[in-house]
């Protein structure tokens, strides 16, 4: 097998092996842990652990990827009313904090919330009749995380149905497949590695959620490991639970990997171009309220609440309201700090994740093993998380910096960043590097002129998600942020852990704003590539050059496949060559 | 000066406010966050030590940390003037209010005869079908609660009391907001938390009336636990002067009538002023409890959390 280039292999290695820090941290404390420590968790909780947390796994991947394929194949694949709407506004609810939604759930549906309130004054219902949904459970549990949680499946497999080829699509109708027949005999497999890679997203999420299955009184992994915490700071025994964390994001990662391999059968001809619009006809309106309630259930409710709260903050402020509120001076500023360092974050994060993804895409074999490693801290619970870079800076004069902070937050991101750097490396086909080199073109021209090129929608991609991520952060911060250094995420968690709603809700619109501004700017900027050819199918599809977009998660993951392709040098040349 | 907490900015900026209206020079930045989190961080940073002051509403982690070496002695007059069981020997950590456990409930929902007189009796079958709402495991207030009974009643009687609060369904919580709010609602109809949360509820307008525990002849009493300060290991020059100083502020008239009338505290010195409408803890039997040594029964009590599987 090749062996890459010495700096390649060291900054592959060096950034995987610090990606993987918390997990060493945990490992350490795990194995420092009393063995009657061991045998008492494994004995008392694992059991029962186990059987909660794979029961939400199961339930929120299935029902996220059911929500997310529906949304994706009814957006991209037909002519449901107010297509490029959708396409944005389904994406949305990856900004709103889980705990944040699960909060405006409870603001609604508790016994005593507004739903109840209405009942009982404008319809007649007494105290405690009126039938409310059961949140507090495994089913109540699982639709709210599932409302926001399918964005990934949703964008992971809008971005891969864009990209699916049409002339497979005429293949199969000549040989009489009907629209379900086609979706299920062709669309669904080739889907495929874009849901499991979505799901996988989906699933790790579930794994390192705290707020939300806190708030709801469901007992997970995370749970547990916080609750190690509760009267004395055990570490040894937060680690040992852990471990079954990490055995599980395991499972979930080699499954993803297996379904991976398959994806490389799939190759795109070079007359590839966009399929064309399903026709629904009178079912259009029944497609446009099915995504309709999706959107008001994922999006518009949790606003509603969080408006409504503002508002009531502002025009009927309580006492608290009045000692709580900080201002509309410090509330930008606290935007501005959260704005800076995800930006920041999510920038550093793309740039680290690039030496690993290349090394494990083109070298694959251990460095494809170390980068699965790299990837389980995504599944791990912030506190950890923290704590292990925590113990890497602690030493260093960067500690208790924003520097430290923007550090220790893009390898907090790496996991998300490298996974979609893989995606797309993976879809730039090593021919295209071949073809540059035997034209005399260095490693570093070939690297700058082609790869990066090609790569570019899916980096940019797995940048939106990252800075989406970093925006949200909370337990990361308590512990590694310095003294005086607030930010939004900050302000909504300190009111929302003391009730004080009304003061938590701007905040929370603020991140939600800042970070829909953001990534619209990006998705301006880049507005290229696939993106304009499908735009344009319906007037005239034409052959185009595809610059291969992946379909996997998360590259091309926010509505940004985009990105500069710049159509220059050697890119062109080759470019023209597939054309023929 | 740089002070960690996990109080709530709305009770805690009126305290800084005071303290630096007293030494204007001063520079005292505030770092909030949850006890969990706060406590891992002191003590990994205890290489590198970048907080001055902790102040925190859990008596189990200040004892915890204080035995790994968190703080550092304090030989102020005030602090040693405590009673014993409220601060560390040395004077390393201090209880700076009391809150005593009792029981709130809804008004509208429940009849004044049917009330409990003990915690005990919310584990009796007459409150079975998730009526009563409590904090979890991981709640530091709970499980100090939990090692108290263990001390009072006996391991057996403890177990048996968890096992039988499992077995009527309480809703158990994060934390006692989210109780005081389901009783305030009507959600639940009694609810096992500190005493201020009654009152915070009673602020509010809901419908809730108190009971204060054990008060019979042969009871238990009330117990109690404490928000606490303490001077971070590592602080030296000015800013240890000026810590010694906050210190001392927190436990003078000035600073315990503010910050304990906030929150409907107890004092922990005596003789302050108590916010409106609360009792003063003299009027009630209090049990008999070493706050500095609870931290010793903290095993026992999780294994019995862990046997009756409560949350």
């Amino acid at each position: 097998m090749k062996r890459p280039p010495l700096l390649l292999a060291g900054a592959a290695l060096t950034v995987c092996l610090l990606a993987a820090l918390p997990l060493m941290y945990i490992a350490l404390n795990a194995l420092r842990a009393d063995p009657a420590l061991w045998q008492r968790l494994s004995a008392g909780q694992y059991p029962r652990l186990v059987g909660n947390t794979v029961a939400l796994l199961i339930t929120v991947m299935s029902s996220a990827a059911m929500i997310g394929v529906v949304a994706a194949w009814l957006v991209e694949r037909t002519d449901l009313p107010g297509r490029g709407l959708w396409r944005w506004l389904l994406a949305l609810p990856l900004a709103i904090p889980g705990y944040v939604s699960v909060v405006c759930y409870l603001f609604l549906l508790r016994r005593g919330g507004w739903v109840d309130q209405i009942a009982m004054q404008h319809f007649g219902f007494g105290r405690n009749e009126f039938p409310l949904p059961h949140l507090f459970n495994l089913w109540g549990v699982t639709a709210i995380i599932a409302l926001y949680t399918y964005p990934f499946v949703f964008l992971a497999v809008a971005a891969a149905l864009r990209t699916l080829d049409a002339t497979l699509d005429e293949a199969a109708r000549m040989s009489g497949r009907g629209t379900w027949g086609l979706f299920r005999t062709l669309t669904l497999p080739l889907l495929t590695p874009a849901i499991a890679g979505g799901s996988l997203l989906v699933g790790l999420y579930v794994l390192s959620d705290f707020g939300a299955v806190a708030l709801l009184r469901y007992q997970t992994f995370t749970t547990a490991v916080y609750r190690q915490f509760a009267g004395v700071t055990g570490r040894e025994a937060a680690s040992v639970v852990s471990m079954g964390l990490i055995a599980l994001s395991f499972i979930l990662l080699y499954g993803d990997a297996w379904l991976h391999r398959r994806e490389r059968h799939y190759t795109r001809s070079a007359n590839w171009r966009p399929r064309r619009l399903i026709r629904l006809g009178a079912w259009r309106w029944l497609a446009f309220a099915v995504i309709l309630t999706i959107a008001t259930l994922s999006l518009f409710l949790p606003l509603a609440v969080l408006i409504s709260l503002t508002l009531q903050g502002i025009f009927a402020p309580t006492q608290v309201d009045l000692v709580w509120s900080v201002g509309a001076a410090t509330l930008w500023q606290h935007g501005w700090n959260s704005l800076l360092l995800s930006v920041l974050a999510a920038t550093l994060a793309s740039l680290l994740a690039f030496a690993p993804a290349f090394a494990a895409v083109r070298y694959r074999g251990a460095y494809a093993v170390l980068l699965n490693v790299s990837k389980i801290a995504f599944a791990l619970p912030g506190i950890l998380i923290g704590l292990g870079f925590l113990m890497f800076f602690l030493r260093t004069p960067l500690y208790a910096t924003v520097t430290a902070l923007v550090f220790g937050l893009a390898f907090r991101l790496l996991p998300k960043t490298i996974t979609s750097s893989e995606t797309a490396l993976a879809f730039v086909s090593p021919t295209l590097e071949q073809a540059s080199a035997t034209m005399g073109v260095g490693t570093w021209a070939t690297l700058r002129r082609v790869t990066l090129p090609l790569a570019a929608p899916g980096v940019l991609a797995g940048w939106a998600l990252a800075f989406v991520t970093a925006m949200k952060e909370l337990p990361l911060l308590v512990i590694l942020r310095p003294p005086g250094f607030d930010t939004l995420s900050i302000r909504v968690w300190e009111a929302a852990n003391d009730s004080v709603y009304t003061q938590a809700a701007p905040p929370a619109l603020l991140m939600i704003g800042l970070t829909t501004l953001t990534l619209g700017l990006v998705y301006r900027a880049g507005r290229f590539g696939v993106e304009r050819v499908v735009r344009e199918r319906d007037d005239q599809p034409r052959i185009t050059v595809p610059h291969t977009l992946p379909s996997g998660v998360p590259a091309d993951a926010l509505p940004l496949p985009v990105a500069r392709v710049r159509p220059s040098g050697l890119f062109d040349v080759t470019a023209e060559r597939l054309k023929d | 000066m740089v002070v960690y907490t996990t109080r709530n900015e709305a009770l805690f900026n009126p305290v800084i406010a005071a303290f630096q209206a007293a030494y204007p020079d001063a520079q005292v930045t505030v770092l909030n966050g949850s006890n969990s989190e706060l406590g891992a961080r002191l003590l990994e940073e205890r290489v590198n030590p970048q907080a001055n002051i902790f102040i925190n509403s859990d008596t189990l982690s200040m004892e915890d940390l204080y035995n790994e070496g968190v703080f550092q002695p304090n030989d102020s007059a005030a602090v040693l003037a405590l009673p014993e069981q409220y601060r560390a020997p040395d004077g390393g950590w201090a209880a700076l209010t009391l809150r005593a456990r009792v029981i709130m409930y809804n008004t509208d929902l429940v009849d004044e005869a049917d009330l409990p007189t003990s915690v005990t009796q919310l584990a009796d079958p007459q409150w079975a079908g998730g009526r009563v709402g409590s904090a979890n495991s991981t709640n530091g207030a709970m499980l100090g609660n939990i090692v108290a009974v263990n001390r009072l009643l006996g391991e057996d009687a403890t177990t048996t009391w968890l096992q039988g609060l499992v077995d009527n369904e309480t809703a158990f919580f994060g934390g006692h907001t989210d109780v005081r709010k389901a009783v305030g609602s009507g959600e639940l109809e009694l609810g096992f938390v500190n005493h201020y949360y009654y009152f915070l509820s009673l602020a509010e307008g809901a419908p809730v009336g108190i009971i204060w525990p054990d008060q019979g002849e042969g009871e238990i009493g009330l117990v109690v636990n404490s928000t606490n300060i303490g001077i971070v290991d590592g602080t030296e020059g000015d800013t240890l002067e000026l810590a010694k100083a906050f210190v001392d502020f927190m436990l003078s008239e000035e600073g315990q009538t503010i910050y304990a009338q906030g929150n409907y505290e107890w004092p922990i010195v005596p003789g302050i002023a108590l916010a409106e409408g609360v009792p003063s803890p003299d009027e009630f039997t209090i049990a008999d409890i070493d706050l500095k040594s609870l931290v010793d029964g903290l095993e026992t009590a999780r294994e019995q959390v862990q046997l009756t599987g409560m949350p």
